[in-house]
């Protein structure tokens, strides 16, 4: 087989398989799928995975979005009740942080190192969360935002965000991944041998019809059974079968080619034996004895010319004759 | 004895006609179906036809199944290089007496014409009797009373004719055919002077040879 690059070859043969070959085509592809599966497992897995703590983070932001209010000052103020602020502090895998700024980009509260969403985004409604990823401290976080309009001196709404780190994320992805992944590591060798057993099950056919062929006689012409085998393997058959009609017609032909032959040297054989007793006759005369050598003579240049047209008929024909003999002998 | 012989292959015939010419008959030959028909029709005085079946023109089977359409009772000894049962059948079925495949032996050949033609003479072996009278179809040879009577080849031709129709008239221009093959020339007057001659050996105790003035001769037993 040659090379087909980088593809796992199963089977060193000097004669092409149809068994290695299939078991390469369908292997190949699971292997080169099976990391795009991973791939595509990883993603779908850290989607899964934020979605429930996506939840809680949204319900931050918007407790905390209602504690913004339009103050005396006709500007934003922003008040966090003492649970609400241990409730946004109280986790024991990852950080949580905070941010509040007015409707003139004001600090109002929280950290200030949480950096604000893209500048060209669109706002969305008031009080609408959106969330994102970004980078905090050299941490990556999950940040869930709110713009709200206010009715203030301000040239941009107020802008509420919660960030968590995302290590309970990971740990959720990885569980995800490792609970569909390793399964797959047991299931592919066990689809490999399925597929090696279906394989050897489908092929069976093909060795059952070797049998049936081989246990023929030599001689047996007759057409296979062209009902007995699935139906990919019956045009081999069906044209197994015509050769085998021709091969039956060419032999026949050679046996009638045969039987014509040694028919047509009969009469000068006969000819040739009735000369020879007849010169064995006691009181055969000299002249009788010439005269029988004579014609003994002319039948066996008869029975030559015989013999050099028939073989030249044989091998014009290639073994078989299909002008009647009769017509092309005398 | 008048045999017509009907053979393509030359040298076949060319054996059978020295064979049979050898043992005394007046022997034809035919190299195609048409001419063995066209002699059949026209001729009715052959003792004996060998018929090749694979002749030109017109098939041996063809020959024979006109001839016997004809009424014809004449003994066909059929030759033929294909020896299947069928053809056998068939070759009988169409009213051969008998049937030789090639090759054959020529002393096989010979017991089988003899055979064929002595029902015709009233014997049943290859003597036959009439009474003191024994001739020898194998040897041709006669003898009376156990005596050997010594006979020219015509006189024997004459004697077996005779012989094939004892009881019976047969007129000199029968005799002429059946003592002779196409080109032969004998006068009816040689035919009175062999008569004449066969009486005179043959003619003992109560064999005679009959004359019938202008209707021909025939063999006779007179009782007694």
């Amino acid at each position: 087989m040659k090379s087909r690059g980088w593809n796992v070859r199963l089977f060193k043969r000097e004669q092409r398989s149809l068994f290695g070959e299939i078991l390469d085509w369908m292997l190949t592809p699971l292997l080169l799928l099976w990391p795009v599966s991973l791939a595509l497992t990883w993603l779908v897995a850290q989607g899964l995975a934020n979605k429930p703590f996506d939840r809680a983070l949204v319900h931050n932001v918007q407790a905390l979005a209602q504690q913004v209010r339009v103050g005396a000052d006709l500007k934003a103020q922003f008040n966090l009740p003492q649970p609400a602020s241990e409730l946004l502090r109280a986790d024991e895998t990852d950080l949580v942080y905070y941010q509040v700024k007015g409707t003139r980009g004001e600090f109002l509260s929280g950290e200030r190192d949480l950096p604000e969403p893209p500048k060209d985004e669109d706002r969305g409604n008031s009080y609408e969360v959106r969330i994102r990823d970004d980078e905090m401290r050299g941490m990556e976080v999950r940040v869930a935002y709110t713009w709200i309009r206010l009715d203030t001196t301000g040239h941009r709404p107020a802008l509420v965000q919660v960030a968590e780190t995302r290590e309970k994320r990971s740990v959720l992805a990885a569980e995800i991944i490792k609970g569909v992944m390793l399964p797959q590591f047991a299931i592919l060798p066990l689809a490999v041998l399925l597929v090696w057993l279906a394989l050897v099950r489908g092929i069976k056919p093909l060795s059952q019809l070797e049998e049936r062929i081989r246990a023929r006689k030599s001689d047996d012409l007759s057409p296979l059974d062209d009902k007995a085998v699935p139906m990919e393997v019956a045009p081999l058959v069906v044209s197994v079968n015509a050769l085998l009609d021709r091969l039956k017609d060419s032999i026949a032909t050679q046996k009638r080619f045969l039987a014509d032959a040694a028919h047509q040297l009969k009469t000068p054989l006969a000819g040739l034996r009735m000369q020879a007793d007849l010169a064995q006759r006691s009181g055969a005369s000299e002249d009788e004895l010439k005269r029988s050598l004579q014609q003994i003579g002319r039948a066996s240049v008869q029975a030559t010319h015989t013999v050099n047209q028939l073989l030249a008929l044989a091998r014009a024909e290639g073994g078989g004759a299909s002008l009647p003999l009769s017509s092309a002998i005398w | 004895m008048r045999i017509l012989i009907a053979e393509d292959d030359q040298v076949l015939a060319d054996g059978l006609l020295r064979s049979l010419r050898n043992a005394g008959a007046a022997v034809d030959h035919v190299a195609s179906g048409s001419e063995a028909d066209a002699a059949l029709m026209t001729n009715n005085e052959f003792d004996l036809l060998i018929l090749d079946l694979g002749l030109p023109k017109l098939h041996g089977l063809e020959v024979l199944k006109r001839l016997r359409a004809r009424g014809s009772t004449l003994p066909v000894l059929i030759l033929t290089a294909a020896d299947s049962v069928e053809e056998r059948v068939k070759g009988l079925d169409y009213g051969a007496d008998d049937y030789m495949a090639k090759p054959f032996s020529l002393q096989e050949l010979e017991a089988r014409v003899r055979a064929l033609t002595r029902r015709g003479m009233g014997g049943a072996t290859s003597q036959i009797k009439h009474g003191p009278l024994v001739y020898d179809q194998a040897g041709r040879v006669a003898t009376i009373d156990g005596k050997m009577v010594e006979l020219s080849a015509r006189e024997l031709g004459l004697l077996e004719v005779l012989l094939q129709r004892a009881g019976r008239l047969v007129s000199k221009d029968q005799l002429v055919e059946r003592l002779c093959e196409w080109g032969e020339e004998v006068s009816n007057n040689a035919i009175e002077v062999y008569i004449h001659r066969l009486r005179k050996k043959i003619e003992k105790g109560p064999i005679r040879i009959a004359t019938v003035r202008g209707l021909g001769y025939c063999l006779e037993k007179i009782p007694g």
